[in-house]
């Protein structure tokens, strides 16, 4: 169900909002998958590692609610994907090098199941990225592909 | 630009404007003046290769991301200058042929004792030199070439700060960084062409900024009593205030121990905008 769930790496879940916006009020589905989404995202929120990115990243750049909450369902589904809790994952990816670098061969596997498009595949990786380079799991980030295209 | 104004305006620049190249003339109004640049002896012993990212093969410029770990302002900026030390810049006889030609130009005056001969009996036999010359003999005679590679590499280190400045008077951003990761140096020498007895220094990263030129502010700095003694090590160097004042009126700021108002959200979409994760 998630991966069908189009999420704006800035917390905006657009596709399913305008796709599902002539559903009728009557319609419980759409409310209750988001507040299924919403209640899944606080459970995340109750492990160290998703507090300590959190306290990081704000301490610095003040994310908004709206888009922690598109950073937080990512996480989620990246979770699911690897049938482990955050703090489990931060665990391995913090030991042993080859478990990291496995973890990022995933994670660029995983993303292709949420978006076709490159650039939100990075975008997508980049928040996973950010999870882990604020509990200490060192991964190399690198700009969009096109960042040396020239139009001339 | 004054050069106050050129020392205070200089920072770090790491996020560069990728799509906009610069111009080689500029480049080379670098490389003339780090031609110039003092050293003892008038040794010179940089050696440079400049890169211009998106001209080299894209084979050529991966592979020396790749030994720079894929760092951030080395990607973005659209050329790198690298320097190298020459230790055959620093050698003995290396430092006899060039104090000769300083003496063939009236900088070495004979008033002060510099002949040839004074050179070549200090330096390759050593024998003492008399009060009023440098003791060249204790310096340089059976100098080990471990030694000269030292005195190279600190010389180069020199020439580095003032192409830093050099490329600030020219309007661009510049950021002194390390080559390549130190495993990785005998590659990169590798891919450029570079001989094995060269000593890595640092790259040059210029390009135009893409983010303030200001770069978030001055940065932290030691007290300046903590540097700098009067007479003997540990009596602070009195600091008079209105020279402070009137530095930072000329184009000398002091750091202020922050960060430029909204430097952090700068940095915030400068990252989306470039694609790093925040």
């Amino acid at each position: 169900m998630h991966a069908a769930y189009a999420i704006h790496p800035c917390g905006h879940d657009t596709m399913r909002y305008f796709l599902n916006a002539h559903k009728s009020p009557a319609s419980n589905d759409l409310r209750k998958e988001k507040e299924q989404l919403v209640s899944e995202t606080e459970n995340l929120r109750v492990y160290q590692s998703v507090q300590l990115w959190m306290a990081e990243v704000n301490n610095m750049y003040h994310l908004s609610e709206a888009e922690w909450e598109g950073r937080l369902q990512v996480l989620q589904q990246f979770c699911e994907a690897e049938s482990k809790d955050p703090d489990e994952i931060i665990a391995e990816a913090r030991g042993a090098r080859a478990e990291k670098i496995d973890y990022m061969r995933r994670l660029k596997r995983f993303v292709k199941t949420l978006t076709t498009n490159p650039t939100s595949a990075h975008d997508y990786e980049n928040i996973i990225r950010s999870f882990f380079i604020n509990n200490g799991a060192r991964v190399v980030t690198k700009p969009y592909p096109d960042v040396y295209q020239q139009s001339q | 630009m004054e050069f106050l104004e050129a020392v205070g305006k200089r920072r770090s620049v790491r996020w560069f404007k990728t799509w906009e190249q610069v111009p080689q003339e500029k480049i080379q109004r670098v490389l003339e003046v780090v031609r110039l640049t003092t050293c003892p002896g008038n040794l010179q012993p940089w050696r440079v290769v400049v890169i211009e990212r998106d001209k080299v093969d894209p084979s050529l410029r991966d592979n020396l991301l790749a030994c720079d770990n894929w760092q951030g302002a080395h990607t973005q900026a659209p050329v790198w200058i690298y320097f190298y030390a020459d230790p055959k810049g620093a050698l003995p006889e290396t430092f006899a042929t060039r104090t000769k030609e300083l003496i063939g130009v009236g900088a070495l005056p004979t008033a002060f004792g510099w002949s040839p001969q004074a050179i070549d009996s200090a330096i390759f036999e050593g024998e003492t030199m008399p009060a009023g010359m440098p003791a060249i003999n204790e310096l340089l005679h059976g100098l080990p070439y471990e030694v000269s590679a030292n005195v190279a590499y600190a010389e180069t280190v020199g020439a580095c700060a003032v192409a830093t400045l050099a490329a600030v008077n020219e309007g661009l951003g510049a950021c002194l960084h390390m080559i390549s990761n130190p495993s990785k140096q005998e590659e990169v020498k590798r891919l450029l062409g570079v001989p094995d007895s060269f000593v890595p220094v640092w790259q040059l990263l210029i390009g135009y900024p893409a983010e303030d030129p200001d770069a978030g502010g001055v940065r932290p700095k030691l007290p300046f009593e903590q540097i700098f003694s009067y007479g003997k090590w540990g009596q602070p160097f009195p600091r008079d205030q209105r020279v402070v004042t009137q530095l930072e009126d000329e184009g000398l700021p002091q750091p202020t121990g922050e960060p430029k108002a909204n430097r952090f959200d700068e940095l915030k979409y400068l990252a989306r905008m470039f694609g790093y994760p925040v």
